[in-house]
């Protein structure tokens, strides 16, 4: 089969079942609402119960479900491209530990200050998450002609280390409520209940996915190894930093709109891998409309399985993700 | 024609440059062997004429031009490598893989055409690799492993004839072309070794490539190779044709070994039999 026609049926297949995700999680809740009643435009707004749940609570939560992701899946699948590595994550390199302590800073000093109109707690995880990619960053280029992935691999692993020492340390000094809001943060929230950390996402995560429709040809190369790949005519340190930063930047604006949600950039990948095969032009898009779609899913879950009791998604995906991830340990052997 | 001149490289960790003052050529047709003990500077010479590695010192020329000049794509249009070993992150096929060597014949987001997979599968045909082609790369056996990435070499040194019309005598690979292997036996068993050896005598013979092979086996080379490049601590100990490099007073200043070379009745070349170490 030609790699358009693969492109074409992937696309198509996990397109509509991210539609199906996306138009029925709205619906689904603790509350029943009626579509019809929320699109009753002769009642006003503020009187419309249905309406503001529609509108406020799980559209945008939805939406923020399908941006992260959509970002997370498609970030671990270049993470996983570049490092070589099947087992590797969006996390692996430093970039939510920096985000989480960004976060946690802005919480515990109660920064009100708002970032191009981002409020404080999202362009403060969203900074961290860039300072965690500079210093590994700038580790992985020193003394290397180009980018070693074993430094990158190794920097990342030991900033995620030192930057949890920090948060720890920070959470230390914190009060009970801080604390809580922290904790809540790093398990992962879609209830952003505004659509103004989702916009001002978007356009991160649009170029972010540029980037990656021109690496998928370059990791297919790459996974046979740098020197292979160069010989083959690929400019490798050029591959290898686009592909770090881009996925560093879709990584940072999904954690800054719905904090670290563990799981979602290996679960997605492997499953879209078993049913597409290798070839990142099919995995790519295929696994940002399964990873909207997967989290949405999640989410309902989260939001439903103990109503009115939420859990948190993160819990939910880890739950799920866990056991998966063993059991693709044990399967490589 | 590929050709060093002059060339030194040194690794930043290493205080001896590995290569000093390297000079040899691959002239267009030719079948080289590169021997030399471990250490030697094989693989180093290998990557610096290749391009993966630049020289400190000295020029590494394709045709007259220098190879830091050319953009990574024209040169890989012309030479393609055959590591030691090639081991996939993800699960290609195989004719994912041969696929891959299209690669500096397209454009950025163009996609492989019905020539294109043509081009492949007739690399396949060339290596007796055709029926692996749905076969998830990393379940292949090593000299199947070895001969599908030939086959990905092959296909990478096509030169794209434009036309969409399926026309065999019009898909040879560029008469200029050149293929690098680096031990490409290293990792096979007797059989693997021999079909792989088998491999390269005939595609010499079918197709106007040049070939440069480095390797320990000094039968393998002295049953392929036209002429030989003897190396030895980062210097050219000799070279010419391989019966006249390949002496046993050549094989003790190369490796401290005492070697008996005959020539073999039933093999057709040059046989050589290690009878001792001798002390260096």
């Amino acid at each position: 089969m030609s790699i358009r026609r693969r492109v074409a049926l992937s696309v198509v297949g996990f397109g509509s079942l991210a539609l199906v995700a996306m138009v029925s999680a709205p619906l689904v809740g603790s509350t029943s609402i009626s579509l019809r009643r929320a699109f009753d435009w002769s009642q006003p707004f503020d009187g419309n119960v249905d309406a503001q749940i529609f509108f406020v609570a799980r559209l945008p939560r939805t939406l923020a479900g399908a941006l992260v992701g959509a970002a997370l899946a498609t970030a671990g699948v270049i993470f996983q491209g570049l490092l070589r590595n099947p087992l590797a994550t969006p996390f692996t390199l430093g970039v939510s530990s920096g985000a989480a302590l960004g976060a946690m800073l802005a919480i515990t000093f109660d920064w009100a200050i708002s970032f191009a109109g981002i409020s404080a707690v999202p362009a403060a995880a969203f900074v961290g998450a860039a300072v965690a990619v500079a210093i590994v960053y700038a580790l992985a280029s020193a003394r290397h002609r180009g980018l070693s992935t074993d430094v990158l691999l190794l920097a990342g692993v030991t900033l995620n280390a030192f930057f949890s020492a920090l948060i720890l340390c920070v959470q230390y000094f914190a009060d009970f409520a801080d604390s809580y809001r922290t904790l809540r943060w790093l398990m992962g929230d879609l209830d952003v209940s505004s659509y103004e950390p989702i916009l001002s996402a978007v356009p991160l995560v649009v170029v972010a996915f540029a980037a990656f429709a021109w690496l998928a040809k370059p990791l297919n190369l790459l996974s046979m190894g740098s020197d292979s790949a160069e010989t083959r005519g690929l400019s490798v340190v050029r591959a290898q930093r686009g592909a770090f930063l881009s996925a560093s930047l879709a990584t940072g604006a999904a954690v800054s709109v719905g904090g670290p949600v563990g799981f979602i950039g290996i679960i997605v990948p492997h499953l879209v891998r078993l049913l597409v095969g290798s070839d990142h032009r099919v995995v790519l898009p295929a696994s940002a409309l399964f990873g909207a779609a997967f989290l949405v899913g999640c989410d309902v879950l989260a939001r439903t399985l103990i109503a009115p009791v939420e859990i948190p998604v993160g819990v939910i995906t880890a739950l799920i993700g866990g056991p998966f991830f063993l059991w693709l340990l044990v399967r490589k052997h | 024609m590929l050709k060093a001149t002059d060339i030194t490289f040194g690794y930043r960790s290493l205080a001896a440059p590995v290569l000093r003052g390297v000079s040899m050529e691959v002239p267009a047709g030719g079948f080289v062997g590169l021997l030399g003990p471990n250490g030697s500077g094989k693989t180093t010479l290998l990557r610096c004429l290749a391009g993966t590695l630049s020289p400190s010192s000295g020029r590494v020329t394709l045709d007259g031009r220098d190879l830091a000049q050319l953009s990574r794509r024209a040169v890989a249009q012309r030479m393609a490598v055959v590591p030691q070993e090639t081991r996939l992150a993800f699960d290609f096929t195989a004719l994912e893989v041969v696929l891959m060597g299209r690669y500096p014949h397209l454009s950025a987001f163009e996609v492989e055409g019905a020539t294109d997979i043509a081009i492949a599968r007739e690399a396949l045909d060339s290596t007796g690799t055709r029926e692996l082609e749905d076969r998830a790369f990393n379940t292949l056996s090593g000299g199947e492993k070895q001969r599908v990435i030939i086959a990905a070499a092959l296909a990478q040194l096509h030169t794209n004839p434009g036309s969409r019309a399926p026309d065999p005598g019009s898909r040879t690979p560029d008469p200029a072309s050149i293929l690098l292997l680096d031990e490409p036996t290293a990792a096979l068993d007797l059989a693997y070794q021999l079909e792989v050896a088998a491999l390269l005598r005939d595609l010499q013979q079918q197709m106007p490539i040049a070939i440069l092979v480095s390797t320990h086996d000094l039968n393998f080379a002295a049953s392929l190779c036209r002429s030989l490049v003897l190396l030895r601590q980062g210097r050219v100990l000799a070279a010419g044709p391989t019966e006249d490099v390949l002496t046993p007073e050549r094989i003790r200043a190369l490796y401290g070994v005492e070697a008996d070379v005959q020539a073999h009745e039933a093999a057709g070349h040059l046989i050589v039999v290690p009878v001792r170490r001798i002390a260096p």
